[in-house]
């Protein structure tokens, strides 16, 4: 169990770190804003209960608000996401379970299981987030707009760091 | 038993996740000031239609004394109206007068909402951004100053109300023009306190006070009320004058909300300063 919350903190220091120092000083055309943060929710054990995922999710959004002036919106946003995980994640679960020691990433999944998953969680994270942004009914086909392509352009983002990520010797 | 249990536990994750949404709903509309704005504009429209109807029924109480205020404040009007004068000098005609130019535009409002028991007290009033009613603008009725427009939504805007701890308004003493704050310590509905006055200053009771004009906010020389007791404050060289409110918000029903044509040309002025 150690090793799991040391990765699992150190995933979450990285991914925040890399967010708020980096991304969030990127800007696009103003349009193009991806938050990969949502993937520490998403690389969360799979034997952790809802509840350890659902506070998990709220004080990251809490924090990654405090930093970035917007407080609610992640929070907001990413205690949806949280949410939502186990039950996107009793869709692809295989009929007899996960193998014992598998965890959720392209490597266990495979590409098609992993990309189903991911952006069944991005895209409702990403449509409150933005609408949350807009917060007004004028403005809410931008907001469409804006979920749309950024919710690809963080899937891709996150296949890309999970390429990087070293593959384990499987027992 | 064990799937009761679950089923428990699934609701409970649910409820959870429905509070922390809430933390940070709350959490959003009072941390940030888009989110604020538009959160209060949108609870205007809804508390506001709710308000309505109940006006609708209780406006219907006070129309005698209502009826009597209107017509005594058409009576003083009238007064003041041009062939209410003789012209006792032949030598001058002054009809056409391009002196004066509009200053005050006049928009008329009923209240539908009139909180009393608090320390910082609002009214809400039923017209809004359609019928052009601006944050910043001075509310009065025909006894005295009610307010200032604080909040603005499309049909319905929320006035911070003389009786509110925050509001302070210049004033001076009718007969001898020297001015002061007045603000509202809480308690008395009717009582207010007028500070920044000298002790050279010799003031009477029973004095008129009277809006200042200085922010642009009110026209000058409104009747703000009378004065009741002075007092020296204490470490100090001015006088504590208190001062009984014309306005009676209690009765509050007709108002007028007041914008003033040149407060663009005012605040400009005042950034420059800055």
């Amino acid at each position: 169990m150690t090793p799991s919350i040391l990765i699992n903190s150190l995933r979450w220091i990285m991914l925040m770190a890399l967010q708020i120092v980096v991304l969030n000083n990127i800007y696009l055309g103003g349009v193009f804003n991806p938050w990969i943060y949502v993937l520490i929710i998403l690389s969360l054990p799979i034997d952790l209960s809802p509840l350890v995922i659902l506070l998990t999710g709220f004080f990251t959004g809490l924090t990654l608000d405090l930093f970035t002036h917007t407080i609610g919106m992640h929070t907001m946003a990413l205690t949806l996401l949280a949410f939502l995980r186990p039950k996107v994640l009793a869709i692809i679960t295989p009929r007899d379970g996960f193998d014992f020691g598998s965890s959720i990433n392209v490597r266990d999944l495979g590409w098609g299981k992993y990309s189903v998953y991911a952006l069944l969680l991005i895209f409702p994270h990403h449509l409150m987030l933005f609408a949350l942004e807009a917060f007004s009914s004028g403005l809410i086909w931008l907001a469409v707009q804006k979920t749309i392509l950024n919710t690809l352009l963080t899937f891709v983002l996150i296949l890309i760091i999970q390429s990087f990520t070293p593959l384990k010797e499987k027992q | 038993m064990r799937k009761l249990i679950q089923v428990i536990l699934t609701h409970y994750v649910f409820g959870l996740f429905l509070l922390l949404e809430l933390i940070g709903f709350l959490m959003m509309v009072r941390y940030n000031r888009y989110h604020q704005i538009s959160y209060l504009s949108w609870l205007n429209e809804v508390t506001g239609g709710w308000n309505t109807r109940v006006s609708n029924v209780t406006q219907h109480f006070s129309l005698v004394e209502d009826n009597a205020i209107l017509a005594e404040e058409n009576a003083q009007l009238r007064a003041k109206l041009a062939n209410s004068y003789l012209n006792v000098s032949s030598n001058f005609n002054p009809w056409i007068d391009t002196v004066y130019h509009q200053n005050f535009i006049y928009r008329d409002a009923q209240v539908i909402n009139n909180q009393l028991n608090q320390q910082d007290n609002y009214l809400m009033l039923n017209k809004g951004s359609l019928s052009g009613i601006k944050t910043g603008m001075g509310v009065i009725n025909s006894r005295g100053i009610v307010g200032i427009v604080t909040d603005v939504s499309p049909h319905y805007s929320v006035v911070m109300s003389v009786l509110n701890s925050k509001f302070k308004v210049g004033v001076r003493l009718k007969n001898q023009e020297y001015f002061g704050l007045l603000k509202w310590n809480g308690g008395d509905l009717n009582h207010g306190t007028l500070i920044n006055i000298q002790r050279f200053v010799e003031v009477q009771e029973n004095d008129s006070i009277e809006t200042l004009g200085a922010s642009g906010i009110f026209p000058e020389g409104i009747h703000v009320g009378q004065i009741d007791s002075v007092l020296p404050l204490e470490e100090s060289n001015t006088w504590e004058i208190q001062v009984s409110l014309s306005a009676q918000l209690q009765q509050a029903k007709h108002v007028y909300v007041m914008e003033n044509v040149f407060k663009e040309e005012i605040e400009k002025l005042e950034e420059d300063i800055q």
